[in-house]
């Protein structure tokens, strides 16, 4: 049956009503001026009125009712009827993104929606179409804690995320003190004093790491030092060698490596190492974050009293394993508080149901098509990203992509790690993440751990660089010189001078 | 827009100059829109906006575009003093792309 543009509800065959009381008995004409009429007539919107505030509020509640709906009626496997309540409640998005410009409650709306995203559909989950009792556990990321600032936080949004007092943490000197010791670097040089260190890629180009063998460094340790020299064991996927190998496989000779090398990797910086700025408000609620997270954890505890305290000889480590935890903090107050568009996309597979759905979600106008770089053959499907059309960009609006995530992550690192001894090497070429290296002391003088290849837009957001680079990440890093090198002697004051800021501009 | 090899692109990414780049491929509708908004706001700030085609038979840019991270298409890449400052995978209209030249901008106005 034919309906009537105008007048869903009325089917066409049926007889229009009149356009006014005073109009003249029914005509073709006239009816068909009654519906133009109709169709034209000036209409009042329904939210005119209201503040921005309270039409925010409408489209919160209306997404809270259809998540609550969602959830008690469709099944877990349906992502077809997930897709729809998806679409559903991104028109009430839609609507509302005109009038809400604070950034905090877009990042509301995000949040919501995010809770009807079907696992099944996001990047990393196993295919769609795979039965449900079949499927394996989701490496997806858990969105269930994902995109959400401490509410402590949240809370500043008014006054710009403005620094009070007791913002400051407080750090004991004693964790930042040993960096001045000349010998903490040669110590931690030293056979036995460090797990690995990062070497040039030229000392054995055959044992450069990655299925291809892309990588740019390698991974040693330090047998024994002669001289100037240290002879090295060279860590690689298939075991240790204390032998070079060229780039052709052919044994190239002992492996040696002169101290400076090792000391500069060591050091390096890299050319995209930049501290925080506090000048802005996303830096400032990026410290808020991190200050938050060492709270939940107990950690600005620990960093106030003395280090030495907590490092007593029968337990040498703890004072290492303390700014480990430092170090996670600030990766997780980057990887719970934002989210990279690119990794909460839909994926769709090429069946009816997964076009059915392409459309649904087209119909929202909040999507953008992307295609995969390296297309997966016999898997054609569709890719649909969304986020960013609601949530805005920088870490208070919350969507970043992989590379400003790393980089927030670095800024905080540069600030407040490095003086702690984690000395973050910002220089990986794709941008993903920064290795991070831990400089310590203990009795006998100065020792490292790591590295780390600290990655917060992945699901496992620390892992040593060597478990990273069998897996593909954090292979493109950039050789030192020309970049910047840490100045550890120089770190501790830094510190000072930084939570000092914080202390003078605190309202 | 001009399109460049792998030797330009890496010689390019590590200059003093910032540079935007944006990775497409033939026939792919939302690379012709973000193409067009990057171009916009390029000419706006005077960047330099170049191109690659991630299908280039290549193999050096296959190469390179795994260092850098390339993914997915449509992806802008931003590039100032050798530095990968953003990789972003949508440009949804001239804003977006004002704001993301706006972060390498900087060092266009400073020269």
């Amino acid at each position: 049956m034919a309906h009537d543009p105008a007048d869903p509800v009325r089917s066409s065959g049926a007889p229009a009503p009149p356009a006014s009381s005073s109009s003249s008995p029914s005509s073709p004409l006239a009816d068909a001026i009654a519906v133009v009429a109709r169709a034209h007539a000036p209409t009042v919107p329904e939210g005119l009125g209201r503040t921005a505030v309270e039409r925010a509020s409408d489209a919160v509640q209306r997404l809270d009712d259809a998540i609550g709906n969602a959830r008690a009626s469709i099944p877990g496997w349906d992502n077809l009827a997930w897709v729809n309540a998806f679409a559903r409640a991104a028109t009430h998005v839609r609507d509302a993104l005109p009038s809400t410009f604070d950034p905090l409650e877009r990042r509301a709306l995000a949040g919501r929606l995010l809770r009807l995203v079907p696992p099944a559909l996001l990047p990393d989950a196993p295919s769609a179409s795979t039965p449900p009792s079949s499927r394996l556990p989701s490496a997806a990321r858990d969105l269930a804690g994902a995109f959400r600032l401490p509410d402590a936080v949240a809370a500043r949004a008014d006054d710009d995320f403005s620094f009070v007092d007791g913002d400051a943490p407080v750090v004991h000197p004693s964790w930042s003190a040993f960096l001045t010791h000349g010998d903490v670097i040669d110590a931690a040089l030293r056979a036995g004093r460090h797990e690995r260190l990062l070497a040039p890629r030229s000392l054995s180009p055959g044992a450069a790491p990655g299925a291809k063998k892309q990588g740019a460094a390698l991974l040693v340790s330090v047998d024994a030092i002669a001289g100037d020299n240290a002879r090295v064991t060279i860590h690689t996927a298939a075991g240790p060698t204390q032998r070079r190998q060229t780039s052709d496989g052919r044994d190239a000779g002992a492996a040696e490596l002169r101290l400076d090398v090792l000391s500069s990797w060591l050091t390096a910086a890299g050319a995209g190492a930049r501290g925080l700025d506090l000048r802005r408000a996303d830096d400032r609620a990026l410290l808020l974050s991190f200050c938050a997270a060492l709270r939940a954890r107990r950690l600005d505890e620990l960093l106030a009293r003395s280090a030495d305290a907590t490092a007593t000889a029968a337990d040498p480590d703890r004072r290492a394993d303390i700014v480990e935890a430092t170090v996670d903090a600030a990766a997780d107050a980057v990887a719970f508080a934002t989210l990279d568009p690119h990794a909460v996309r839909f994926c769709l597979p090429e069946t009816d149901w997964g076009k059915e759905a392409g459309r649904v979600l087209e119909a929202t106008g909040l999507i953008t098509d992307i295609t995969p770089r390296r297309p997966v053959a016999g898997k054609a499907r569709r890719e649909l990203v969304w986020l960013d059309a609601v949530a805005d960009g920088g870490f208070v609006g919350g969507a970043m992509s992989a590379v400003q995530q790393a980089r927030a992550f670095s800024r905080l690192a540069v600030s407040f790690l490095a003086p702690l001894g984690a000395l973050p090497n910002v220089s990986s070429r794709d941008g993903n993440g920064v290795v991070i290296t831990l400089l310590f002391e203990d009795e006998a003088g100065g020792r490292a751990r790591g590295p780390w290849w600290v990655e917060p837009a992945s699901v496992e957001v620390r892992q040593p660089l060597s478990q990273a680079w069998s897996a593909g990440a954090g292979l493109s890093l950039v050789e030192p010189r020309g970049g910047f090198a840490h100045d550890v002697s120089a770190l501790p004051a830094w510190l000072g001078a930084f939570l000092d800021t914080i202390t003078e501009s605190a309202t | 827009m001009r399109r460049v090899d792998s030797l330009e692109l890496k010689n390019r990414s590590r200059g003093d100059a910032p540079l935007v780049v944006i990775a497409t491929r033939r026939r792919a509708p939302a690379g012709d829109d973000a193409v067009r908004h990057l171009q916009t706001a390029c000419d706006e700030a005077g960047v330099e906006l170049c191109g690659v085609d991630v299908d280039d038979k290549e193999q050096a840019m296959s190469d390179l575009l795994d260092e850098l991270g390339v993914t997915a298409v449509p992806a802008t890449l931003l590039f100032s003093r050798g530095v990968l400052v953003e990789r972003a995978i949508t440009v949804r209209d001239v804003t977006a792309a004002r704001r993301l030249v706006g972060l390498v901008a900087g060092g266009a106005r400073a020269r």
